[in-house]
């Protein structure tokens, strides 16, 4: 495709015997914000490391900007890259692992700390600048490495689950940031095992399972498919008899279990299962500990998607 | 047109921006003191064995080479490991930068740090130990610093290679075998880091003594092997560790 910023053309991709991705092929435009949904395992990171350059397909080819990233040095210059692993340089701070990912970006060396102290500030980092990397929390790992990847003012993003073991409040402000990044016209993938973290950030997803694309386009069609299959929403709270029992009475609800203190409710229609969680949660003042969907459940939708038949579109 | 000029940072900037931040790093690790332990070896064993009457410059000697091996591959070896074990590269090499700048960032830290440890503790043997002159000072500092680069090469190949016990093998083959085999009467001693320190000190107790320019061409070679094998395994690397 003319113009692409991000050209995947048959690749495919093996660790020894194991395969990564096979027969990818797909095209990122500019400007758009493509999100990459799939369980973990499924090819994501994979995809990602031959965008930016850490990976070489074994068969195919990855193109950014016309150029092969693994091949030509000069094509990363363009990408800013927020891998999923969380460790950074601990000995180092905040400010000064965002300089030096500057100057390794080619920011001249006295501009570089006033483009990181941008950096972190537009993360929300500027108080804890100063401090050392290695007592950071989750939340913090994840802005100051959003921070080393906007700071030389990337045309691509490629954000491998930025959002996990981020807080809730956090998630919220990292979205927000994320999409402030997108509107300004630069390119981002952003890839999550999480349905609802890509739908804050885009409504134009590609869906990979066990190394293939499964579906592509807009997120409202995907996840029509998706809620066909019972969803599992699993809640910790101090009374997870009684939320299971009173929800077992709604029709979209198929089937209540019980696991450790928490009630895990299988339901067709999730938006009103939350809906209906959060009423009763006011109503009858339960005290909830945590509100999830589990992982796997993601894995029992694709197998559902695939049918068996190893391939959906 | 080249890469620099569509954008890739130069091999010798991009080293240079390294090495700035790995020293940064590798002062404020804990390794500095145990390195720093380490340098204070030699200097306790010459002030013992000037106390029980010994400590010749030639006994002192021995000593400081098996530090010039030991204090380089840690700050090494363990820098390099640590980036490839805790996927830190993953920072460096999605961005314009040849690969080998990371190595030579790192060995260009690593060098002056060791060095100067080394070189405390060369001086501090030096006037504690008996009967060594000025000039064989100014030449076992030089041997010790021509030692610890060959050191630090040695040891960022067997990290690339080895990354979770490159370490280990660095002192593995440092001191089992090189040590050993540089200690034998035969031609194959030339080829070990701490034969040609000792032939740069002028202490290898080879008659007649072989030029300088002999050893440190020999020294310039290992360095030169041990890092294009580094340089060759990098350059393809993908170092995934199984996470798909």
């Amino acid at each position: 495709m003319a113009g692409a910023v991000v050209e995947i053309a048959g690749c495919s991709k093996w660790y020894g015997h194991v395969l990564g991705v096979s027969e990818v092929s797909w095209t990122v435009r500019p400007g758009s914000v493509v999100g990459l949904l799939g369980p973990n395992g499924a090819g994501k990171s994979t995809l990602m490391k031959m965008m930016v350059g850490l990976l070489r397909p074994s068969r195919g080819r990855v193109t950014v900007f016309g150029e092969q990233p693994f091949e030509v040095a000069a094509a990363r210059r363009r990408i800013g890259y927020c891998p999923e692993h969380e460790n950074l340089y601990d000995e180092l701070s905040a400010l000064e692992m965002v300089r030096y990912m500057a100057e390794l970006s080619g920011v001249a060396r006295g501009s570089a700390r006033a483009a990181a102290e941008r950096a972190l500030d537009e993360m929300g980092m500027k108080e804890a600048q100063h401090r050392r990397l290695k007592g950071f929390s989750k939340g913090m790992k994840q802005r100051t490495k959003l921070a080393a990847c906007l700071v030389h003012s990337p045309e691509l993003l490629v954000l491998d689950e930025p959002l996990t073991g981020v807080d809730p409040v956090a998630r919220v402000e990292i979205v927000d940031r994320i999409r402030a990044v997108a509107a300004r016209g630069v390119t981002v993938v952003v890839s999550s095992h999480v349905l609802y973290e890509i739908e804050a950030m885009t409504e134009e997803i590609i869906v990979i399972y066990r190394g293939q694309v499964l579906a592509e386009g807009n997120v409202y069609a995907i996840r029509k498919l998706i809620d066909k299959h019972p969803h599992r929403i699993r809640v910790e709270c101090d009374r997870p008899r009684e939320v299971g029992s009173r929800l077992a009475a709604a029709e979209h609800v198929v089937r209540v279990g019980f696991d450790r203190g928490a009630v895990v409710l299988e339901t067709a229609d999730p938006d009103r299962c939350y809906e209906q969680i959060a009423e009763l949660v006011v109503a009858e003042n339960i005290a909830v500990r945590g509100l999830t969907s589990p992982d796997n459940n993601l894995g029992a939708v694709f197998d559902y998607l695939t049918g068996g038949r190893g391939g959906f579109r | 047109m080249s890469e620099a000029e569509r954008g890739a940072l130069g091999g010798l900037p991009a080293t240079l921006i390294q090495t700035r931040w790995n020293v940064r790093q590798m002062l404020r690790g804990r390794i500095v003191w145990v390195a720093a332990i380490f340098a204070a070896l030699p200097v306790a064993y010459t002030l013992l064995a000037g106390m029980n009457g010994a400590g010749q410059w030639s006994d002192v000697f021995v000593p400081l080479v098996m530090l010039a091996a030991l204090v380089a591959p840690l700050f090494m070896a363990s820098s390099m490991a640590e980036e490839i074990e805790e996927r830190t590269y993953t920072y460096l090499w999605s961005r314009p930068v040849p690969r080998w700048s990371v190595v030579m960032g790192k060995l260009l830290a690593a060098f002056p740090i060791a060095g100067v440890l080394v070189v405390a503790s060369v001086v501090g043997c030096y006037a504690l130990g008996k009967g060594a002159q000025a000039d064989e000072l100014a030449s076992g500092i030089a041997a010790v610093l021509a030692g610890t680069i060959a050191a630090c090469a040695v040891s960022a190949a067997f990290a690339i290679l080895v990354p979770r016990a490159g370490l280990a093998i660095t002192y593995i083959y440092l001191l089992a075998l090189d040590l050993p085999i540089g200690a034998i009467p035969f031609s194959i001693r030339n080829a070990t880091i701490t034969h040609q320190i000792r032939a740069v000190a002028g202490v290898s107790g080879v008659e007649p003594p072989a030029p300088l320019w002999q050893a440190v061409v020999w020294l310039a070679g290992i360095s030169a092997f041990w890092l294009a094998i580094g340089f060759l395994r990098l350059r393809r690397a993908e170092f995934s560790s199984g996470e798909k």
